[in-house]
């Protein structure tokens, strides 16, 4: 009997939501139960205009669809790249699959040897032995491509998210760190996989440089120190990876006459280059070029 | 009002923004954004907490929607799911501050004239403080029939429950809430 009253009350409780029925047309169809059904449909009607009422505000559904669509396209950019860096690694992976047993019995013959050619090498080099190593590994590909293209990926979702948080006025200190956290281990990836790769980090850098140090204008004193460190560590990603053309100059014709060479520092307030100047020339998605005047 | 009545329309669009099209996204946005945000504020009850979760999971969406598939559970299923998780998410991270903003500051309510503007607000404030009083089953419940617009039997599919079952706790839910939004007579009226 309970089971079916509450049957009864969703079916009374759907037809009045989707507008097919009101209370009394519910209560004469039961009039058994109205006593009991009343309260409770009057109250479903209470809860029910409460919601109906109650939209977000529309500043945040206008500027937040603008934002979502942005961000759509930033992130295809992004996953395009990276896609790209991880085909090649792919076909490499599919390489070594087929050809594991070959290498499996090559790579044990030549160990042998590369053990004492390695014992004699050391006994007489004057480098140290952590320089050998990072030499070894960049040369060989490890930590590898697909390490490389996670890096990659990562590096670039963090920088469309506080991008997307400058949008909004929102770039807290933990965004700043993480930023600067990706960029260190995209720095640590190794050497980009290809002419292709090496040219998309490139942009990426750039674009990155470009953004924080516009950014630093506009945050509060305590982020600025925040903001010079990843403008450091981008920095040094840049010399990491080996990438020459950065900070990328500015575009003939375009007013710009510098390009920012070194990163505001903490102590005075940041001022970056006119507001035409290059930081603004690095590559950056269109419609995310308001970033950089806030949101 | 349920979001499954243009199902076939509704995966055309799902399909076009999987596929990339700008359009289908900005379409998706528009249905969605008020339900997620209604769901979201029927479960915190904090209109800030909902602006700020509503945008958090819709960047979610864009960010794993290439990697949705239709299988038994509609779009909407799946977008609410990462809606609750961000909820769940929301409370972990705010722990036993037990911070709460006045529900009703920055609430938009549509076309409403001062006087019926205040009713509103109060009514509202009132059902809502009422809802977060609930247990978290009865809670869900509310927010996903009147918040996120759900029938029973997506209510059911959502919450991983029978749909008797939701039935039920529907029940209880409104039961309860009934007994705490009811006016209640004042001092003079009890002696009387």
């Amino acid at each position: 009997m309970k089971r079916r009253f509450e049957e009864i009350l969703e079916e009374c409780l759907s037809a009045q939501l989707e507008g097919r029925r009101s209370v009394e047309e519910s209560l004469s169809l039961y009039p058994s139960l109205a006593l009991e059904l009343e309260p409770l449909l009057r109250t479903a009607e209470n809860i029910s205009d409460a919601f109906e009422g109650l939209n977000p505000p529309s500043h945040l559904l206008d500027r937040g669809r603008l934002r979502f669509v942005a961000s759509a396209t930033e992130i295809r950019q992004a996953r395009h790249i990276a896609r790209g860096v991880r085909g090649f690694n792919r076909s490499r992976k599919g390489w070594r699959v087929r050809h594991w047993g070959m290498l499996g019995s090559g790579v044990a013959a030549a160990a042998g040897v590369m053990l004492l050619g390695a014992a004699i090498l050391l006994a007489g080099a004057n480098d140290d032995a952590s320089d050998s190593r990072v030499g070894i590994s960049s040369d060989t590909g490890s930590p590898g491509r697909a390490q490389f293209a996670a890096n990659f990926e990562e590096f670039r979702s963090q920088l469309n998210h506080v991008k997307l948080r400058a949008l909004q006025g929102r770039v807290g200190p933990a965004d700043l760190e993480s930023l600067r956290d990706v960029t260190s281990q995209l720095a640590d990836s190794g050497q980009p996989p290809d002419a292709e790769s090496r040219q998309k980090v490139e942009e990426a850098l750039n674009e990155q440089y470009a953004f924080v140090f516009d950014l630093a204008d506009e945050l509060p004193e305590e982020q600025v120190s925040q903001a010079q460190d990843v403008l450091i560590t981008t920095q040094k990603a840049a010399d990491d990876l080996g990438i020459a053309n950065f900070p990328s100059p500015p575009t003939p014709g375009d007013g710009a006459t510098e390009t920012p060479k070194e990163p505001p520092t903490p102590t005075d307030t940041p001022t970056p280059p006119e507001e035409t100047a290059a930081p603004t020339e690095a590559p950056s998605p269109t419609p995310t070029a308001p970033a950089q005047t806030g949101g | 009002m349920s979001p499954n009545s243009d199902a076939h329309g509704e995966r055309l669009v799902v399909d076009a923004a999987r596929a990339g099209s700008d359009a289908a996204l900005s379409e998706l946005y528009t249905l969605y954004f008020p339900r997620v945000y209604r769901y979201i504020l029927a479960r915190t009850g904090n209109s800030y907490d909902a602006e700020d979760l509503t945008e958090e999971v819709f960047m979610k969406v864009l960010e794993a929607i290439e990697r949705f598939e239709w299988r038994e559970a509609p779009f909407s299923a799946w977008l609410f799911r990462i809606a609750h998780n961000a909820v769940i998410s929301q409370r972990r991270k705010d722990g036993a501050r037990g911070r709460s903003a006045p529900l009703t500051e920055g609430l938009a309510l549509d076309h409403q004239g001062p006087d019926e503007l205040v009713e509103s607000r109060l009514a509202l404030r009132d059902i809502m403080d009422a809802a977060q009083k609930l247990p978290e089953a009865q809670r869900q419940v509310i927010a996903f029939r009147f918040g996120a617009g759900f029938s029973v039997a997506e209510t059911a599919r959502a919450m991983n429950k029978g749909e008797g079952n939701v039935k039920v706790i529907q029940h209880k839910a409104i039961a309860k809430l009934r007994e705490m939004v009811r006016p209640k007579p004042n001092a003079y009226e009890e002696k009387v």
